[in-house]
């Protein structure tokens, strides 16, 4: 509070801004053309425009962080569930190809075949295609000898006895593959299904 | 109302007066204090930063890194079609951090029925202030996953992996095993054991607390790579014949052992390397130490009667007699102080060159065998390969033995010519028969048809040697021999299969015995066929030792090639050749 303020108690003055009253002496020494300017009036910038401007970048880099650990954590997480979904199927793969390879081995294939009732011939022979020529000396394997129903006719196999219809005379092996393209093929059936884990399903496996 | 008197502020309250402190010298002294405490944090950073900053900074390095051996996968070991015979496959090991068990009894009785172990052993292994113990080595992965559905407190695992035999015995004595730390003990196993093995890798991280790698921080990472697969020429169908037979016939003659020879003549590869007894190379410490051999390669032996192929070969081919040459032998003949005899005592007999292979005639041979002399047998003997390495790098292989020509003594000639007196393997004997089968021309018997590395590529052994031994007509016209000790009057009668023309050689050789260092009574008693006699494909050896029910090659030996050789023949689709065997006669005169 400035003493000289409080020292203006003239009567005879008319009203005059503090600007006014402390130029008096500067203004009447010099010229009368000059006038006053009127005061610079500062603008502020409003309080209210910088706090908002502030606050949008704040919120953009705020989100824009979230974004980017949400993302990250996303990734993170798909990486991991991706790779125990590869150890599983590498670990299935392994016991396939050890499943595979256990019953491939000759031991078991005989087992098999004998349970099947099949003997091992002990005479190699061939039959020459197309010209049906023998070659070698067969003789009949040892063995009990399968009798065939007696409605069957000579060169055919009787129809519901499941076995594939003997070729005749008139076999056309192009007719037959072309036949068999279409989907007369059946589904492997799996040997010992306890060997194979049970909750595979042969089309769920990429066979190479 | 407040003065100034020296610097310091007054203010007066009616009649006290109160001291107040001086701010600025309170301003400066607090500037003060704060400036020395923050430079004393300045210098120590400067001190940390800068003096012993890359000291620091590299010494938290080495407390983060981290080095982990990578293991290399092991390489397979693949029959002639490529099924495994031996792979490797994930295992895991179980431990147990001690200090973390709650209650060792509860755990070892959930834990024992899954691992098939006693649970008292496992109550013992769970007790105790360990942080690391094992429970079990080399269970599968579903055992394990079984384990941990359980979640026991203090039960872990840790990845490692277990070398398993598929098919069992199958071709066991070639492949051979690993030990416990996974490594070749025998077999092709052992000698291949570094590049089946591979080349483990390694990675380096940062370690953050916890044991987890620092995603952001320095990794140097170096692949492991696998080890090579390694396809062997054998047939698993006719190996698996082939060691069924031979297992049968042992078994049912009671001999020691016994062992098959199948070889391809025309290229050398070995389809069936068969012994019995064998072993399992899942369970190898089942097994006698002496089973665990490669007995066709590491056992030798004086080969007896097959070995006069090779001293007729010579025969004819130094020009000194042909198939028809007439011999007359008689019933002993004295060399040097010994007295020989056949293996029938017998008269004087008019046989042809045919005739003494036929009847497999010692006296005969030794006769035929002067007329081209000791030198020069010794060095069809070496030819042929007798004495010498057989090439297949196997183990523990032997070459057999034959003395040098100038170390024979009067009795050596004769008693080497009809197959004593000089010791081979196996496969020895069997290759002099592919050599005759392939034309006079011998080609190294192979074992490794080619080895496959991790990225697909495919390496073939380099073609085998080959050498000239006696020449085309020669293997021609001792072909022909070979088919009359098949045919009728011959000792091996039963070797024959029908529609087929089959030659070979029956031997039945004395052992001798170890601590007299006498010819012993006991023998081995083998046949050495190949088939078709006029193009032959296949060459099978049969060997059977010390056997107590009968006695000779023909008798034991011979029905043994005949079903192993029937059964190859139609397993690799060889027909017949439709042409007749020529009779030739193994007697001449009257």
């Amino acid at each position: 509070m400035s003493a000289a303020s409080q020292r203006d108690h003239s009567p005879n003055q008319p009203s005059e801004s503090v600007t006014e009253y402390a130029t008096r002496g500067v203004r009447r020494r010099t010229r009368e053309n000059l006038r006053l300017v009127a005061p610079i009036r500062v603008r502020k910038a409003s309080r209210g425009v910088f706090v908002i401007v502030l606050a949008i970048i704040l919120g953009v880099g705020l989100l824009g962080m979230l974004v980017i650990n949400t993302t990250l954590a996303q990734g993170a997480f798909t990486v991991s569930e991706l790779r125990s979904t590869q150890e599983e199927l590498s670990r299935t793969e392994a016991t396939l190809i050890e499943s595979v390879a256990a019953l491939a081995a000759p031991v078991v294939l005989e087992t098999k075949a004998r349970n099947l009732g099949m003997v091992p011939s002990s005479t190699p022979a061939f039959i020459q295609i197309p010209t049906g020529k023998v070659l070698g000396k067969p003789k009949p394997a040892p063995g009990a000898r399968i009798s065939a129903p007696a409605n069957a006719t000579v060169g055919e196999a009787p129809s519901n006895s499941g076995l594939p219809v003997a070729p005749g005379v008139d076999y056309d092996p192009a007719a037959a593959d072309a036949q068999r393209a279409i989907g007369e093929w059946s589904e492997p059936t799996l040997i010992d299904p306890q060997i194979i884990p049970e909750d595979l399903t042969l089309d769920a496996i990429a066979v190479e | 109302m407040s003065a100034r008197e020296g610097g310091r502020t007054f203010r007066d309250y009616g009649s006290t007066r109160i001291h107040l402190g001086n701010t600025r010298r309170r301003g400066t002294a607090l500037m003060l204090v704060s400036s020395l405490i923050l430079m004393v944090f300045a210098l120590r950073l400067v001190d940390l930063q800068a003096v012993q900053g890359s000291e620091l900074a590299s010494a938290a390095l080495d407390q983060r890194l981290r080095t982990v051996e990578l293991p290399a996968l092991r390489g397979s070991i693949l029959d002639s079609s490529g099924v495994p015979l031996a792979i490797t496959v994930e295992a895991k090991n179980v431990t147990a951090d001690q200090t973390k068990v709650t209650d060792p009894v509860l755990v070892a009785q959930a834990l024992s029925p899954i691992l098939g172990a006693d649970a008292d052993i496992l109550a013992q292994r769970l007790t105790g202030d360990r942080r690391f113990m094992y429970l079990a080595k080399e269970v599968t992965p579903e055992t394990w996953e079984q384990i941990s559905a359980l979640r026991l407190p203090g039960v872990f695992s840790e990845d490692t992996s277990r070398r398993i035999y598929p098919a069992g015995d199958l071709a066991a004595n070639v492949i051979g095993f690993v030990g416990a730390q996974g490594s070749g003990l025998g077999g092709y196993e052992y000698a291949f054991n570094d590049e089946l093995g591979g080349t483990p890798g390694e990675t380096t991280f940062e370690r953050g607390l916890g044991g987890r790698a620092i995603p952001t921080g320095a990794s140097v990472r170096v692949d492991a790579q696998a080890g090579v697969d390694i396809e062997l020429t054998i047939d698993r169908d006719i190996q698996y014949f082939a060691q069924k037979e031979i297992a049968q016939a042992v078994e049912n003659s009671g001999a020691s052992d016994g062992t098959v020879v199948v070889m391809d003549p025309q290229s050398g590869r070995i389809l069936a390397l068969a012994t019995a007894p064998t072993f399992n190379p899942n369970f190898p410490t089942q097994s006698e130490q002496r089973d665990l051999n490669n007995r066709p390669l590491t056992s030798a032996f004086e080969p007896g009667s097959t070995s006069k192929v090779m001293t007729l070969a010579a025969v004819i081919n130094e020009g000194a007699a042909t198939p028809y040459t007439p011999i007359t032998v008689p019933g002993s003949l004295r060399r040097g102080d010994k007295d020989f005899h056949d293996s029938t005592p017998h008269g004087t007999l008019q046989l042809t060159l045919t005739g003494v292979m036929a009847k497999s005639s010692n006296i005969g041979t030794i006769l035929a065998a002067e007329r081209i002399g000791g030198k020069k047998l010794s060095k069809y003997l070496k030819k042929f390969g007798i004495g010498q390495p057989t090439g297949l790098g196997f183990p523990g292989e032997t070459s057999g033995f034959v003395p040098e020509h100038q170390d024979w003594s009067p009795t050596s000639f004769p008693t080497i010519a009809f197959g004593q007196g000089l010791s081979v393997n196996a496969v020895q004997v069997a290759s002099v028969f592919s050599t005759i089968a392939n034309d006079g021309l011998r080609v190294e018997p192979s074992l490794v048809k080619k080895i496959i590395h991790e990225d697909g590529s495919v390496e073939e052994p380099d073609a085998p040697m080959t050498t000239r031994v006696v020449s085309r007509e020669t293997a021609i016209q001792v072909r022909e021999m070979l088919e009359s000790v098949v045919g009728e009057g011959g000792t091996a009668t039963n070797a024959g299969i029908p529609g087929y023309r089959v030659g070979g050689k029956t031997g039945t050789a004395q052992i001798i015995n170890d601590s007299t260092g006498r010819y012993s009574n006991e023998v081995i008693a083998s046949f050495v066929g190949m088939v078709p006699a006029d193009n032959p494909r296949l060459v099978v050896g049969v060997f059977i030792s010390q056997p107590q029910n009968g006695r000779y090659g023909g008798e034991l030996g011979a029905p043994v090639f005949k079903k192993v050789s029937s059964y190859a023949l139609g397993a690799l689709k060889i027909p017949p050749t439709g042409s007749k065997a020529p009779k030739l006669a193994l007697t001449f005169g009257g």
